[in-house]
């Protein structure tokens, strides 16, 4: 699955404030909600893959590597998720904050 | 990383479980004919012996530490050879031409502490297996 | 990553060692009566040890590079019987349970660090 970063809106010229105050907040959000997104799905094809490992019977993959490796990826999908519902919290602000 | 998981253990104890349940069988098998003056082949019955050896164990094989994995199994039951207890007896049916009867080489005693040796190590066996199966389960826990 | 797994691995790698150590530890007690049998015991050495690859016994293959598990021979001083074997029950069970427990406690940190970071990553939801 891919998904386009998000880019952030053009931010107009306010008054009195010159471009290098302006905070550059979202920017750094679209590049964490992408890194996050590729991390939960490297973590989800890890516990896939452990899964199924398990289920044939590789005398490597042990019961608690399995469970933890879906733990892991359950945490970096809600993680993502979170970083996405953010991203999309922020942005939606912005285009209710037309003047 | 992981070499082997709890079933790994697991057998290890089971091979522990079944030698020792020969042994058991076997001295129970000693004890019950310690008396057995004429056995099938023609003699007293002969005393057996359980002779252990240590083991590799199916699934550790190939794996990194499969040498650090011991199982034991039975090599085989032999035969004891130490001679027959002779017992002055001129009127038994089985007496010899000199008057003795040839009684199995079995030392009641003897095979009463194998089977409570044995016994006492099947009962460990148990034990290491039962922590398998709860090291398992709290595995099994982790998340929840 | 901002969420930090790396207790988790640590105590991950805990939990193999420990679960490794019990499959030594059930052989020792299932050759509790083997003649000539002398127990091992599995210990963990950090890689920063340059002793950690040593050979640690005759015809053993030395240790592969991902693992920090050395073999041992570990007979713990005591008395051989008379057919050579140098297993005390009662000392490999208590290793075993002392073990157990250890293995224990681990998966319990790993639970609660797991849910300390599933809260972080769901921002206190």
């Amino acid at each position: 699955m891919s998904i386009a970063p998000i880019t952030p809106p053009a931010v107009p010229e306010i008054a009195g404030v010159s471009a290098a105050e302006r905070p550059a907040a979202k920017p750094e959000l679209a590049g964490s909600f992408s890194k996050a997104l590729s991390e939960a799905h490297a973590a989800e094809n890890r516990a896939t893959d452990a899964a199924e490992r398990f289920a044939k019977g590789d005398p490597g993959m042990g019961i608690h590597e399995v469970v933890i490796a879906s733990e892991k990826a359950n945490i970096a999908v809600r993680y993502a998720t979170t970083l996405k519902n953010k991203a999309l919290e922020a942005y939606r602000e912005l285009m209710n904050t037309q003047v | 990383m992981s070499t082997m998981d709890f079933f790994t253990a697991m057998e290890v104890s089971a091979s522990g479980l079944s030698a020792e349940r020969t042994r058991m069988n076997v001295a129970a098998s000693n004890l019950a004919n310690a008396q057995t003056t004429q056995a099938a082949g023609g003699g007293p019955y002969r005393r057996r012996d359980v002779v252990l050896q240590s083991a590799d164990v199916p699934g550790a094989t190939g794996t990194p530490f499969a040498q650090a994995v011991r199982g034991v199994a039975v090599a085989q039951i032999a035969q004891d050879a130490a001679p027959p207890r002779l017992e002055y007896d001129p009127g038994h049916p089985q007496a010899n031409a000199q008057g003795y009867v040839a009684y199995p080489n079995v030392n009641p005693v003897e095979e009463m502490v194998d089977m409570i040796t044995a016994s006492r190590a099947y009962e460990a066996g148990i034990t290491s297996m039962t922590t398998a199966v709860n090291m398992a389960e709290r595995a099994l826990g982790i998340g929840r | 990553m901002a969420v930090d797994l790396s207790t988790v691995d640590t105590l991950q790698a805990a939990l193999t060692y420990h679960r490794e150590r019990h499959t030594v530890l059930a052989g020792n007690v299932a050759n509790l009566d083997t003649p000539g049998y002398r127990p091992i015991d599995l210990e963990r050495r950090t890689a920063s040890d340059p002793a950690s690859l040593a050979v640690t016994n005759e015809g053993h293959i030395a240790a592969p590079a991902t693992t920090d598990f050395v073999t041992s021979f570990d007979d713990g001083g005591a008395l051989q019987g008379s057919d050579g074997n140098a297993v005390s029950l009662e000392r490999e069970l208590s290793k075993i349970d002392a073990n157990r427990a250890r293995y224990a406690t681990a998966t319990e940190l790993v639970s609660r660090r797991l849910a300390v970071l599933r809260y972080a990553a769901g921002d206190g939801t």
